[in-house]
């Protein structure tokens, strides 16, 4: 019972410091035929290129499309055509970009991916066999749509966006949209696709000497650390199963088990769904020879092609309940698409604090407070340690706001009625517009209705511009702090480093102008007329459309008479075909 | 100090560095647009009580700037540009003045002496006469102007990850800009005669947005064109009404002539001799680039015109509607720093 508000107040502060961790890093997601997809979290320190995603996670061609995916919906932004040998840092990132790289030929690497895009950090999740029919996919999500839902379909060189009914297909490389739907419909906790590694890179030398890092990539004898980033996210985040087809299931057995995995086929490249808040990986752990049997229970552990992989239970750890005891697993990748037969190792450790889906979570905690004889006073003694730790960084980071929100408020005060002008028109039209449609009448206003109306509207534009300005100075303030010791004026301009302050322009208040002003276009519309006049009928062409019938019917008689005016009709014809010829040539001169 | 100012059919922006805050740009802008009102005592006191900046004509009220779309309800006409058909009005006296009285407010009010200011000019380099009335404005407020190319400026200011070599895309209100430049070095460039506004007067016809005056004078209602066009929903691949298909087809027209124009300049023996067979990086600006699918579709238009070989990748700039002004203070930067040599050895 003591641990219970222990348990709250450490998952708290888990999120707490997931949080900051994640404003701290950039996240990116890229999918496709890569080897590695997933997320990736750069430092925010980081100038992110298209090209470090593409080395980190691998290409797995010679060339291809590289399509990078921004914004909320999301939209194309860049297209760019990628070549192994000629990677160059020419298309800058930015945080939470979605990146798909579709190879010129070839089908997917591996399993097909796909990411699903919420509003918050993307998600990838494969798709056992390359496809999946989009109700399961929504169903993992526990997400419940009446209507179709926009997908984008990456190939090499082209994307077409769909909306997808439930029936159809997620294909690989596929971008699910599905941002308007959880605003109304957050994506939940319980959600059970298997979702990607998520990989956190820090430090500049991620993104240096590409070529080199090219090469550690395709040896793949350096995996890049997979690191259990904390994320708000990521506790919501949907358990490590699979869908159907490929569904296994390992069973908690206390001695050392061994896994068999059913291969589906053996042409595709391996990949392992590990749940990075739940394990991490090791790359200097010895590979583990044996080949294993099928352990997996609850669908913890998802693969795909040739993969070995041994399942030990750690219960030498003496802190740990027979629940939370962490599993040990080793495996090895053969990376058969490639021609080379380096072996690529991990060792995988379970977290002590098992951050599964919710359904899963309960119950082991009651279990672990029913089971936890030998040290409860060690494990006491680690959950108040926690506790002072959750409290403390709670604290900190209450204060650090307060100090933000002040510092914000008081540089809003000081610019006052300044912002975004596109905002700030935006607004004042909208509001202006709803005042107009409630209170303007056609007959004259005098000064004070006029007054009243535009101090109604007022408020709103001042909350909006504060609202903007007080953004602008937070970005004012990072930046000018990060760069402030730079002095090169003509670097940071360059690098784009300096932030614009939009500041209110000072008109004069009133002045005089001569001349009368042009004013507006107006639509010309020809007036309605009165009396409809009688229709001019064209007696000439009357006349003539009864001369063309004279000779159709005397061309019955004669047809030597009948081709000659036919002739006639036809050069006439041509006359004024080549007279709007003429028209068209002058118009088009006297356009240049 | 180093001033920028780019005349824009939309909006008026200008920003300079003062040594006292140099580690920011201090930015203005302003609509380039004015409200028409009656004469009337009402308008002239409310306009007073709430200050709102306005100036009176023959027979009228006019306000500028940004408040025009504040007050133009109260005429029920929509606001008219200060550039009439992509350049300063000849025929609008009380727009040109407006134009003198919007620049001596956007620019520092004492400049040292010496100051450059870049700015670039409504209709492109075409415009003479257009270029050399606002050089004289910017003159008589004591800085020394100089005229430079708006899709230059964007190389400038988001080139640096290319060396500053490509070709860069400047979808303005009134014109568009084309630019093909290696290592900033301008090699041909082109002034196309369409911009934003026409893709919102198209639409205006026709689906009849137009609006009414007290006269019963009808207007077409482009300012509702264009708060449609800024919703995010708008996407120019995946329309479903008939207004969406509408936009995606003018949209698609107005980048055919992008994409033929690139494959003109593309093919120019100037651009040959010096590029060779480099692929090259384009880079869009302006407003009318951050309607949803702008890139697929410009992408596609390459792939039609057989341009896409010679292109190695399509991205937008992080900021479209700066991006001009950032690069003029970077182009002002540059020449200061030409020139100061010069100055030291005479």
């Amino acid at each position: 019972m003591v641990r219970l508000p222990c348990l709250v107040v450490m998952f708290a502060a888990t999120v707490f410091v997931g949080q900051s961790a994640a404003q701290d890093s950039q996240p990116f997601a890229i999918a496709g035929d890569v080897r590695m997809s997933g997320r990736y979290f750069f430092a925010s320190t980081q100038q992110v290129d298209l090209a470090d995603l593409l080395t980190q996670a691998g290409l797995s061609a010679e060339a291809g499309n590289a399509v990078v995916f921004r914004g909320q919906p999301l939209s194309v932004v860049s297209t760019s055509n990628v070549r192994r040998d000629a990677l160059h840092r020419q298309t800058p990132l930015t945080a939470g970009d979605v990146v798909v790289f579709r190879r010129f030929e070839g089908g997917p690497v591996g399993d097909g991916t796909a990411v699903i895009a919420d509003g918050g950090i993307p998600v990838v999740v494969s798709l056992p066999g390359g496809s999946l029919p989009l109700s399961e996919v929504l169903t993992s999500l526990d997400i419940r749509v009446g209507g179709p839902v926009s997908v984008i379909h990456t190939e090499w060189g082209r994307q077409v966006e769909e909306s997808l009914d439930a029936d159809d297909l997620v294909q690989h490389g596929d971008v699910l949209d599905l941002t308007a739907i959880a605003r109304e419909q957050p994506l939940r906790a319980a959600a059970t696709l298997a979702e990607v590694p998520q990989v956190t890179l820090f430090g500049e030398e991620n993104t240096l000497q590409i070529p080199d890092a090219m090469s550690a990539t395709e040896n793949a004898t350096s995996a890049p650390t997979v690191l259990p980033t904390p994320d708000s996210s990521d506790l919501s985040a949907p358990s490590k199963t699979t869908l159907a087809p490929e569904r296994l299931s390992t069973q908690a057995n206390p001695a050392q088990t061994t896994a068999a995995l059913t291969i589906p086929r053996q042409q595709q490249a391996p990949s392992l769904f590990v749940p990075s808040d739940q394990y991490e990986v090791d790359n200097n752990a010895p590979i583990a020879g044996a080949t294993s049997d099928a352990t997996a229970n609850d669908g913890e552990f998802v693969s795909s092609g040739q993969m070995d992989l041994s399942v030990a239970e750690a219960n030498t750890l003496p802190e740990k309940t027979e629940t939370q005891a962490s599993t040990e697993v080793s495996h090895s990748d053969d990376s058969s698409d490639t021609n080379n037969s380096l072996f690529r190792t991990a060792s995988l450790q379970r977290f002590p604090a098992d951050r599964t889906s919710p359904s899963t979570q309960t119950p082991q905690t009651a279990t672990s407070g029913e089971a936890s004889t030998p040290s409860n006073a060690a494990m006491n003694g680690i959950f108040v340690i926690g506790l002072m730790m959750a409290v403390v960084l709670i604290v900190a980071g209450w204060i650090r706001t307060q100090q933000e929100q002040a510092m914000a408020d008081s540089n809003s005060s000081d610019s006052d009625f300044a912002d975004d002008e596109q905002t700030v028109t935006a607004r004042q039209a909208v509001g202006l517009d709803a005042a107009v449609d409630n209170q303007l009448t056609h007959h004259e206003l005098n000064a004070g209705e006029i007054a009243e109306i535009l101090a109604t509207t007022e408020p709103l534009v001042r909350s909006e511009s504060h609202r903007t300005v007080r953004e602008t100075s937070r970005t004012v303030e990072a930046e000018a702090d990060q760069h402030a010791a730079n002095g090169d004026a003509l670097e940071d301009l360059i690098q784009n480093r300096l932030p614009l302050e939009l500041k209110q322009t000072q008109l004069p208040l009133q002045i005089a102008l001569f001349g009368r002003p042009a004013g507006p276009r107006r639509l010309r519309i020809d007036a309605a007329h009165t009396q409809i006049a009688a229709p001019k009928m064209d007696t000439v062409a009357r006349r003539s459309r009864q001369q063309k019938h004279a000779t159709v019917v005397e061309s019955a008689n004669n047809p030597s008479a009948g081709q000659s005016s036919t002739s006639a009709e036809r050069s006439t014809a041509a006359d004024v075909s080549r007279f709007d010829r003429a028209l068209n040539f002058l118009e088009e001169q006297s356009e240049k | 100090m180093i001033t920028a100012i780019d005349f824009g059919c939309y909006a008026i922006r200008a920003a300079y560095r003062s040594p006292a805050t140099s580690s920011q740009i201090t930015l203005y802008s302003e609509r380039a647009e004015y409200a028409m009102l009656p004469n009337q005592d009402s308008f002239r006191e409310a306009l007073s009580d709430r200050r709102i900046a306005h100036a009176e004509c023959d027979d009228s009220i006019v306000v500028f700037g940004n408040r025009a779309g504040l007050v133009r309800w109260l005429s029920r006409r929509p606001c008219a540009p200060l550039f009439t058909d992509g350049g300063v009005p000849t025929k609008d006296a009380p727009a040109r003045q407006i134009l003198s009285v919007l620049t001596k407010a956007l620019l520092p009010a004492v400049p040292p002496p010496g100051s450059l200011c870049c700015l670039t000019v409504p209709g492109g380099r075409e415009r003479g006469s257009s270029a050399e009335f606002l050089s004289r404005i910017v003159t008589m407020l004591g800085f020394e102007p100089l005229v430079v190319s708006s899709a230059e400026s964007v190389l400038l200011a988001a080139g640096a990850q290319t060396s500053f070599t490509g070709v860069a895309v400047v979808l303005g209100a009134e014109t568009s800009e084309v630019s093909v430049c290696r290592h900033g070095v301008e090699l041909a460039a082109r002034t196309i005669a369409v911009g934003t506004n026409w893709i919102d007067t198209e639409l205006a016809k026709q689906f009849r947005i137009q609006v009414w005056d007290e006269q019963g004078e009808c207007y077409l209602d482009l300012e509702s064109v264009r708060r449609w066009k800024h919703d995010q929903r708008i996407h120019l691949r995946n329309g479903v009404g008939e207004r969406d298909k509408s936009l995606s087809r003018l949209y698609g027209s107005m980048l055919n002539q992008v994409a033929t124009t690139v494959r003109d300049l593309l093919q120019a023996p100037q651009v040959k001799a010096r590029i060779g067979n480099e692929r090259l990086n384009v880079i869009c600006a302006g407003g009318a680039t951050q309607v949803g699918g702008f890139t697929s579709a410009l992408t596609e238009r390459f792939v039609d015109h057989d341009v896409a070989g010679d292109i190695l990748s399509v991205r937008m700039v992080s900021d479209p509607s700066n991006a001009v002004v950032r690069g003029l203070l970077i182009h002002g930067e540059l020449e200061q720093r030409r020139r100061e040599p010069l100055k030291g050895a005479a």
